[in-house]
């Protein structure tokens, strides 16, 4: 049992590790994959300009990393059965909105932008691999004992 | 199930060897898949779009045959036109059953009414039409009046708003075509009347005036009658009707084909090769596992373990590696492609359209099995090799 528990925890170390190249990823490729990166903006009648709705969801975005980079460093240093299954939860919750982020709540622009061509299916793709590896840490930790 | 369940004991305790067939097998079979589903879909696009454009002929007047496949592909305008009263001498030729005029009138840049940056116009002539009109009797029961068009899959009515407004003018949209991944998507049919009336309101509406000569059309689509025969009237039109180029619907296209069958055999090639080399060192890793397992094989053999038993046992592990590989490389290839398509369609240039469900289900089930298949048959000869070995001579090593 003791090798198992050690090998749970090492398995929950890399899994942690990975959490957080995924949160820098999230956080990151939006800020220059955005309209607003490109130099493109709205213009206003006013003859001003406003960021487009992808800039929003970038913003957005940072706000979906930061804590699922907080859930993967915790995940490397807590061995605690509960608490890594708590992270695991959390870390599926912060995986879920950020793919909702681009695709409902807040939307990317227009086809051919690369906010819909890149950054959209990027968070896509992360959120996904955050949700994968968040739940093989709540599996591997309810393997593990106390 | 006693051999399925060797096979999974069998690959979990030697994890790394394994791994790296597992990861090979993913690997080619997503490269497989990806330049598959590649070429498919540029060829679903075009077939969707050839569907959609619903002629026989394409008659365009002679020097811009280039120009009008690229406006109906890529949705660029073209401003080569030809004078109406061509459609006279078209309707005289005997074998053609039907023309009817199109006019490429436009390009708008970056308009809010289409997710793609250029909106293309194209005016019909609803009297002759037969494009357009059968789908609009389907889904609306009626043609369009002044003020009404209809739009490619792209095209939408801005939020907040109930018409598009084009030159200052007001439209309503009444519905979308279905995708077709070709320039149709983000093109916008009006009627004939519609143009008169916006290049009218343009004068006092719009920043830069329309013009609309109705004299001038870009392109005529021809109808075929039954029983003709398309090759045989195209060379009519080249003889009878000086200054016109006719195009035949499965020749439409034509460059852009060449070039993807050019692709096509050198994905093609390039695939063979890496699946004879992958085969082939699979084959090798098996022959050198065969080589360390020959002993742990005779203790089997001992226990009273068939011949046919270890050789079936070998197979299977190479099958359900196989197995694994390829449902996890063709899943991740298919998810990437379908997520990444807008961005591999643009840096390609190349219409792309995901194919049918049914389409997809196909190739998914082939490159599973062809996976399991090239690996299976990598393992064969060290598989027979093993299984046939002197148990002696084994044991005594």
């Amino acid at each position: 049992v003791p090798s198992k528990q050690r090998r749970g925890v090492k398995m929950n170390k890399f899994l942690g590790i990975t959490l957080i190249v995924i949160a820098l990823a999230i956080a990151i490729i939006p800020a220059f994959t955005d309209c607003q990166s490109q130099g493109r903006s709205l213009a206003l009648a006013n003859g001003g300009t406003t960021a487009m709705k992808c800039h929003w969801t970038a913003q957005a975005e940072i706000a979906s990393g930061v804590p699922l980079l907080a859930v993967g460093a915790m995940m490397v240093v807590i061995r605690r059965k509960k608490a890594l299954i708590t992270l695991g939860v959390m870390g599926s919750i912060v995986g879920i909105f950020t793919i909702l982020l681009p695709t409902q709540l807040i939307g990317v622009c227009q086809t051919t932008m690369l906010c819909n061509t890149i950054m959209k299916p990027s968070l896509t793709v992360f959120g996904s691999l955050a949700i994968i590896v968040s739940l093989g840490a709540m599996v591997l930790a309810r393997k593990m004992g106390d | 199930v006693q051999l399925v369940r060797l096979a999974l004991k069998n690959i979990r305790a030697s994890g790394f060897r394994s791994l790296a067939i597992f990861l090979a097998v993913m690997g080619v079979a997503g490269f497989l898949l990806t330049t598959t589903l590649i070429i498919a879909g540029a060829r679903y696009s075009l077939d969707s779009g050839l569907k959609r454009l619903g002629a026989d002929l394409l008659v365009v007047p002679f020097g811009a045959e280039d120009k009008i496949e690229t406006a109906l592909l890529m949705g660029k305008p073209t401003n080569i036109f030809m004078p109406r009263n061509n459609l006279e001498k078209l309707v005289g030729i005997p074998g053609i059953s039907a023309v009817s005029p199109q006019v490429y009138l436009a390009s708008m840049y970056d308009s809010p009414c289409c997710a793609v940056s250029e909106m293309f116009i194209v005016v019909y002539d609803p009297a002759t039409d037969f494009t357009l009109t059968p789908w609009l009797e389907k889904y609306l029961g009626r043609g369009l009046n002044e003020k009404e068009v209809i739009g490619g899959t792209y095209i939408f009515v801005p939020q907040g708003e109930k018409y598009i407004r084009l030159y200052g003018y007001d439209t309503v949209l009444l519905g979308n075509l279905e995708p077709t991944g070709t320039g149709i998507d983000q093109t916008l049919f009006m009627t004939l009347e519609t143009a008169m009336a916006m290049a009218a309101s343009s004068s006092s509406t719009a920043m830069e005036r329309l013009y609309v000569n109705p004299d001038r059309i870009s392109a005529a689509m021809v109808k075929i009658a039954p029983g003709e025969d398309a090759h045989r009237i195209a060379l009519r039109i080249l003889k009878e009707a000086p200054g016109m180029v006719p195009i035949e619907s499965p020749n439409l296209f034509g460059a852009f084909r060449s070039q993807m069958n050019g692709l096509l055999w050198g994905f093609l090639a390039i695939t063979v090769t890496i699946w004879i080399i992958a085969m082939y060192l699979i084959g090798i890793v098996f022959s050198m596992a065969a080589n360390e397992r020959r002993r742990e094989m005779a203790v089997l053999r001992a226990i009273g373990a068939t011949r046919n038993f270890i050789f079936a046992s070998l197979l299977t592990e190479a099958a359900l590696l196989a197995f694994g590989g390829a449902i996890i490389g063709i899943s991740s290839a298919a998810i990437g492609l379908y997520l990444f398509k807008d961005l591999l369609a643009g840096s390609l240039r190349m219409p792309f359209l995901f194919p049918s469900i049914p389409s997809f289900l196909g190739f998914y089930g082939g490159g599973v099995a062809l996976a399991i298949l090239a690996i299976t048959l990598s393992a064969l000869i060290p598989a027979f090799r093993i299984s046939r070995q002197e148990l002696a001579i084994a044991m005594r090593e």
